[in-house]
């Protein structure tokens, strides 16, 4: 297979059994959207922070077209930004509400090309919003003026104007009406087979992932607990806590719901050793609670964490 | 039978600038004794207006109309009227179960305090029947929760807290805003199941209003379809999936992903977007997205026609 474009070692984030991400892997192949899944306080986000060096991790690596960025200078560092863009939840928060639109789309222009002209800039700014399916003259606007569904095109104008290798969309969509939430995914989806970015798509729904995932890595409290490819992962989930989200998924028309899953615990007690998620599973040993099951892989590049990944498990009734 | 809540040509409006923006725009609804009702509608379609003011909580808004609560006249009452039944018989939970808590009371004392001023309980009293109440909405160690606050509490618990709340009077409404909107899938589910469960339980009746049409689709007997403001379609809940009758509700259905079936390369959209406060409207608000749109549609308003149980606002409807 190809380099990776970005590979994640051992990443850990926070100290001892309480870390927030611990023995994180994993590898992102260029032109691919691959998914991160996992309900909050899972450490989604965070993983995105630390791959952005927007916290700093404790262990690990973070490889990035060949570069450790946990390991660089500063320059190196902010030269490999260029490439790297997040497109965040809330939309109008990302936006600084005393900057143009134009302005704000243009910043990253000034900052990584600060040779260029501002009609250039103009230019791109402007080819940029028609890209994203706003009209050119907008540009003038300010962030306050548009609805969450433009906001959200404006910041993905911005995240774009570079032409970045690798886009990370945390929950992007996720504050906008379902009408609008099909025309953004649609508009990532074109940008995407335009531009053969990779993309990482945090999302807590796992409905709008199936849609444009080619990959998907669920997580749970700081961990990864199952890789798989899209199909493979919402047709035959092994991960016991896999199963019990993809279970809890409402549905049109409406499906008999398994068991929910109890409470999450916290306990120190159940992040001190074993599976993290022992107290919520159904089917867990008592091997669970003393060893920590790795993430190995399963079958052709479907890798589960869990003890009982090999044997055929009863549905939750 | 005397509907538990009858709503006849509400309006809600607010001023703005210099004209006014009807937020709800002469709805009328019937909901029966143990019925569950269903309200979707994207943001800015006037559900949560519509609620906040049947509880009297619509503010600087002016609100015409009429609200009847088993059969009493809500609106223009003396407030003392609405004081009655408002937190005791008519009830209602909101989406971020932290804020609707107080940080600094513990959950005993908000609870209990319900009953003191509704039921005339004693404070002694009124916590033990806290504590049965929290363990009927299946809180574990309930006795321990009541001495705790809000904070040390996760959000599906504090929803389960705000549910509590809403039930201790034997409420013969309770109003729930995107209960579970602000909770993880996983709790999510835990939430319907509850929902589900009181209903049986206690037969109480249940407006459920939530932009997630699957959400919904669990618990509805009936689904009411808002959009700017109006009610453009109700139907039986499995009709409605089954048969969407209003082009709005049809291509909103279009466009919730699913998790079974082909994946699309591009995901159905509807264009366009909701009208925004102050947008002018054409006499169908959804006139400039529908795919089946006439000259008719820009001038004549079309009226919610049809059965109590089958109404549809469209000069075209499918089906």
């Amino acid at each position: 297979m190809n380099q990776p474009l970005l590979q994640v070692r051992d990443l850990r984030v926070g100290f001892g059994r309480q870390a927030v991400l611990r023995d994180v892997s994993f590898e992102l192949f260029s032109g691919e959207t691959v998914a991160l899944v996992g309900e909050s306080g899972s450490g989604k986000s965070t993983l995105a922070r630390a791959i952005l060096s927007l916290v700093q991790p404790t262990q690990g690596s973070v490889e990035f077209m060949g570069v450790d960025l946990l390991r660089s200078p500063g320059p190196v560092l902010r030269a490999q930004r260029r490439n790297l863009q997040i497109v965040f939840q809330d939309p109008l928060a990302s936006l600084n509400p005393r900057m143009t639109v134009g302005d704000a789309i243009a910043e990253p222009l000034k900052i990584f090309e600060p040779q260029s002209t501002a009609a250039e800039r103009r230019q791109r700014v402007a080819a940029m919003l028609e890209r994203v399916g706003l009209s050119a003259g907008l540009a003038s606007r300010y962030p306050h003026e548009f609805s969450g569904g433009q906001c959200q095109r404006i910041a993905i104008a911005r995240a774009m104007v570079l032409h970045p290798k690798l886009l990370i969309c945390d929950e992007a969509v996720s504050s906008l009406d379902v009408s609008i939430q099909g025309q953004i995914i649609n508009l990532l989806l074109d940008l995407q087979r335009d531009e053969g970015m990779t993309m990482l798509f945090i999302s807590h729904n796992l409905a709008v992932v199936r849609q444009l995932s080619h990959r998907v890595m669920v997580m749970y409290l700081g961990r990864l607990v199952e890789i798989a490819s899209s199909d493979s992962l919402f047709i035959a989930p092994v991960h016991p806590y896999t199963r019990a989200l993809l279970a809890a998924v409402p549905q049109i028309p409406p499906v008999a719901a398994a068991a929910p899953l109890v409470d999450g615990s916290f306990s120190a007690a159940s992040i001190a050793s074993g599976c993290a998620f022992r107290d919520r599973c159904p089917y867990a040993l008592p091997l669970c609670a003393s060893s920590d099951p790795s993430l190995t892989e399963l079958v052709g590049a479907h890798w589960v964490a869990c003890h009982r990944s090999h044997e055929p498990l009863n549905p939750l009734s | 039978m005397v509907p538990t809540l009858s709503i006849d040509e509400l309006s809600v409006s607010f001023a703005h600038r210099s004209s006014t923006v009807e937020a709800v725009d002469r709805v009328s609804l019937r909901i029966a004794p143990a019925e569950c009702v269903g309200v979707v509608g994207e943001s800015g379609s006037g559900k949560t207006q519509l609620f906040l003011a049947v509880m009297g909580l619509a503010g600087k808004a002016d609100v015409s109309g009429s609200i009847r609560f088993e059969g009493k006249e809500l609106l223009g009452g003396a407030a003392a009227a609405i004081n009655r039944v408002r937190g005791s018989k008519l009830t209602m939970i909101f989406q971020d179960p932290m804020t609707s808590l107080t940080p600094h009371l513990s959950i005993g004392t908000q609870l209990a305090e319900v009953l003191v001023c509704h039921s005339g309980r004693s404070w002694v009293e009124a916590r033990a029947l806290a504590g049965e109440m929290l363990e009927r909405v299946r809180i574990p160690d309930p006795r321990r929760r009541l001495s705790q606050y809000p904070h040390e509490l996760s959000g599906g618990m504090r929803q389960r807290v705000m549910l509590a709340m809403s039930l201790l009077c034997e409420p013969a409404l309770v109003i729930a805003d995107e209960p579970t909107t602000a909770l993880d899938v996983t709790i999510q589910a835990q939430i319907i199941e509850l929902l589900r469960a009181m209903r049986v339980e206690a037969g109480t009746a249940l407006a459920l209003i939530s932009h997630d049409l699957a959400v919904v689709a669990g618990l509805a007997d009936r689904i009411l379809v808002m959009y700017a403001g109006r009610i453009v379609e109700n139907a039986v809940a499995g009709e409605l999936f089954r048969q969407p009758r209003h082009p709005y509700t049809a291509e909103l259905l279009k466009c919730v992903p699913s998790l079974s079936g082909p994946r699309p390369p591009r995901l159905p959209t509807l264009a366009g977007q909701p009208p925004q406060p102050g947008d002018a409207l054409q006499a169908c608000p959804f006139a400039p997205r529908c795919p089946r749109a006439a000259d008719r549609c820009r001038i004549e308003r079309p009226a919610l026609l049809g059965g109590s149980t089958s109404q549809v606002a469209c000069h075209f409807p499918l089906a």
